[in-house]
């Protein structure tokens, strides 16, 4: 089995809680909680790699740190050991998305060796899909993909974690990716 | 620092993981499987992180925790479903721990929940961020204060107001081998069973120190000091008791050491009393009773005195008796014979030396000075001493201050000095091997001792004093002399002077088959033949002379078996003569008196 220790980043109000949510319970609600500290919640899955016939079992612990703390010592206690890192954005609100690049950098800093996913969210209320061909992050190695999300109508949520899944197989497969 | 209760009742329950070193789960508290996601996974044998997810990721830390890489790690208010679905907030710490006969670390896991305490943070705020705010800055003071306390060398336990622990600093672990779990709700008693836990211990107002021992996991009792104060309460917090031990056991070692010192500084004390006692002022002469008059006058003051004399004349011994005469009686007789330093070291032995002053000098030593601090300095042969330590020497003379070779640290000393020649040092000045400056400073009270064949009258009693020391040693103790040993004693001329008489004494004793020393035991004739005495002057020819013809006419001067006749002079002139060497009347004949100073 897989073990993996995945944080979900971002500013407050993203949507990070309810991503997860939808991820692991298959829930979502419009009541709003914010988030104290951290919260861990776990997920089994079983994926098959690119290369590999025989679905492989992975466990992803979701670390759900609540969204813009300025204790950035205690939030790196949070962020020691990651694998990977969900940044998620608000695609309702462009000041979360300018800001994506400050939570990768935050991260990549406690974890160098780690990578990231980054989940455009809310796009159920945009009319129109939303271009996505030029983000400053695009150029970061450590950013394998980036996708429009929707914690509401749970568009493209199972697809970013099965993505993030994908990844941490090759890697036990081949090794670190990078 | 454990957890511990403050303004806010966090204590709700505390439970404890020990995992080895492949994060497999070796025991738990009844409690524990209570905190994990999947209870059933959290059971000795299975993956910590099977029923703890906080673990997956911490891998590296903990690993490193086990080697000794880091010293802790924790996480703060961890949020996470319980098995009944049912949120609880965990305070997550692990720390390495090694059971005694154990030869590889596990970890000590300790899970404390947090629930109630997140629950009155969120209701003391208005939003999620006001409470987040509150809980991150009370979390960085918690962890600020226990940082302060783990780096306290002292022992820190906290009790409840009934002696139970609830908390403990990283010093408290290490002295008593305890790891947390193990102290965290037991009595104070396991530590330290003697400790006194009525109110008057812990009452701040009149702190009070009490050695105790504290008893280690292993059954060792280190001896500690310990202080107690109240804890006051307030609201949901009960209060408690902190005490703060402080380990004596190098305090114990450095008082038995300088115990032991004392004791040894005591018994060298006494052996250099017993060498003084042994070669002791002893004489009957009158000269030596001026010395010894003179000597008493200068003895209680600190003034510098130049000991003349020839060799085995019993400088040291003047040298010793003014020591014992004076106010430092006490303090330390330094003598430095500076005739047997080898010369690249006299300043090293006289004035020390800093680490790494010279090849070979490994660590810092102090000088015969520094040691003598508060005593005396017996510069033994100060004649023999290079012109280069000449000038420290009269640096310390004058302002009693000097830096160890190598050094720059002025050292301060109040030593008082003696000094002893057998050199003429003013023809040493004038051949400009001794400062003239030194010389001066040296010369404020100069004591000359006679040499014995100046000095009859000391013969008889220095023997029989002699006598009655080595007597002791040889278990010979009724021996006398003998009149004709008596009277060889008396012609002979003593170049070696009074350690001459000491060593035909030793040798004759051995020698002795009776109770009495006989003429024959003295081997003294050879030794003046071989070696006889040539006078420096005319004036110690005539004194010497006319000292012989008093002692075979009994000390009669006038009449026909008068030494004027002998002489062939007028007694008046003879008389005259006396006066103007010096030679003067004593109980036993005639001696040579030396000149006033």
């Amino acid at each position: 089995m897989i073990l993996a220790k995945i944080c979900v980043l971002g500013d407050i109000s993203v949507g990070k809680t309810s991503l997860i949510r939808r991820y692991v319970d298959r829930e979502f609600s419009d009541a709003y909680l914010s988030t104290v500290g951290v919260k861990i919640s776990r997920k089994f899955v079983k994926l098959a790699g690119v290369h590999d016939e025989s679905p492989r079992e992975i466990q992803m612990v979701l670390w759900d740190l609540e969204g813009g703390s300025t204790f950035h010592d205690v939030s790196e206690s949070y962020l020691q050991g990651a694998h990977a890192a969900v940044i998620v954005g608000d695609l309702t609100r462009l000041d979360t998305i300018d800001r994506i690049e400050n939570h990768l950098d935050h991260f990549l800093k406690v974890n160098p060796r780690a990578w990231a996913v980054v989940a455009l969210n809310k796009s159920d209320a945009l009319a129109e899909k939303p271009d996505l061909s030029s983000n400053s992050w695009d150029s970061r190695k450590a950013v394998i993909q980036t996708m429009c999300t929707s914690a509401r109508s749970g568009g493209g949520v199972d697809r970013l974690f099965e993505e993030i899944g994908m990844h941490l197989i090759s890697e036990h497969t081949d090794g670190p990716a990078r | 620092m454990a957890p511990q209760g403050d303004s806010f009742q966090r204590r709700v329950g505390v439970e404890h993981l020990l995992v080895d070193r492949d994060l497999r789960i070796v025991s738990l508290s009844e409690g524990a499987p209570c905190f994990a996601e999947d209870p059933a996974s959290a059971v000795p044998g299975e993956d910590v992180r099977l029923g703890f997810p906080e673990f997956v990721g911490a891998e590296r830390d903990l690993l490193d925790l086990l080697l000794g890489q880091r010293l802790s790690w924790s996480l703060t208010a961890v949020c996470r479903s319980r098995v009944d679905g049912e949120l609880i907030y965990l305070d997550i710490s692990a720390e390495s721990f090694r059971k005694s006969g154990d030869a590889t670390p596990s970890l000590v896991i300790t899970l404390e929940e947090v629930t109630m305490w997140m629950e009155q943070i969120l209701a003391r705020t208005q939003t999620a961020n006001d409470a987040s705010l509150l809980l991150h800055s009370l979390t960085a003071s918690k962890k600020y204060i226990e940082n302060i306390l783990d780096a306290m060398a002292d022992l820190l336990v906290v009790t409840s107001p009934d002696g139970i622990i609830t908390s403990v600093n990283r010093t408290a672990l290490r002295l008593s081998e305890y790891a947390t779990p193990e102290l965290l709700g037991k009595p104070i008693t396991l530590l330290v069973p003697d400790l006194p836990l009525e109110p008057a211990f812990t009452d701040s107002s009149h702190p009070s120190h009490v050695e105790l021992h504290c008893i280690t996991r292993s059954g060792s009792a280190v001896p500690m000091s310990f202080t107690g104060a109240l804890l006051e309460g307030s609201g949901e917090n009960p209060g408690g008791v902190v005490y703060v031990g402080r380990d004596l056991r190098e305090r114990h070692e450095a008082q038995d050491y300088i115990s032991k010192l004392e004791t040894e500084k005591r018994s060298l004390q006494n052996v250099l009393t017993d060498q003084g006692d042994s070669g002791g002022a002893v004489w009957a002469a009158h000269s030596m009773e001026q010395l010894m008059s003179n000597l008493l006058k200068v003895a209680p003051t600190d003034t510098t005195v130049l000991i003349n004399g020839e060799t085995g004349t019993g400088k040291e011994v003047v040298a010793r008796a003014i020591h014992r005469a004076s106010q430092r009686q006490d303090k330390m007789l330094v003598t430095v014979n500076c005739a047997s330093l080898p010369e690249g070291l006299v300043e090293s032995e006289l004035f020390g030396h800093e680490k790494g002053a010279f090849t070979g000098a490994i660590q810092r030593r102090i000088g015969r000075f520094e040691l003598a601090d508060g005593g005396t300095v017996f510069l033994d042969e100060v004649g023999e001493l290079p012109l280069a330590a000449q000038s420290r020497l009269l640096r310390v003379l004058q302002e009693q201050q000097f830096e160890r070779v190598g050094g720059t640290q002025t050292v301060k000393v109040n030593v008082r000095v003696i000094a002893a020649t057998n050199r003429d040092l003013s023809e040493e000045v004038r051949n400009g091997r001794f400062r003239e400056d030194l010389l001066f400073r040296l010369n404020v009270f100069p004591l000359t001792v006679a040499p014995l064949r100046e000095r009859r009258a000391d013969i008889i009693p220095l023997a029989e004093h002699f006598l009655k020391l080595y007597g002791r040693r040889t278990n010979k103790r009724a021996l006398s002399i003998g009149p004709e040993a008596r009277e060889k004693l008396l012609r002979y001329s003593w170049p070696g002077n009074v350690r001459e008489l000491a060593n035909a004494i030793e040798r004759a004793m051995i020698v002795c088959e009776g109770n009495r020393l006989e003429e024959s035991d003295l081997a003294l004739v050879e030794i003046a033949q071989n070696a006889p005495k040539v006078a420096s002057n005319f004036d110690e020819v005539a004194r010497t002379h006319i000292m012989q013809v008093l002692e075979e006419c009994g000390g009669v001067i006038e009449g026909a078996n008068g030494a004027s006749v002998k002489l062939g002079l007028k007694p008046a002139t003879l008389r005259s003569r006396m006066k103007r060497l010096g030679i003067a009347r004593t109980r036993g004949g005639f001696e040579a008196q030396p000149p006033r100073p």
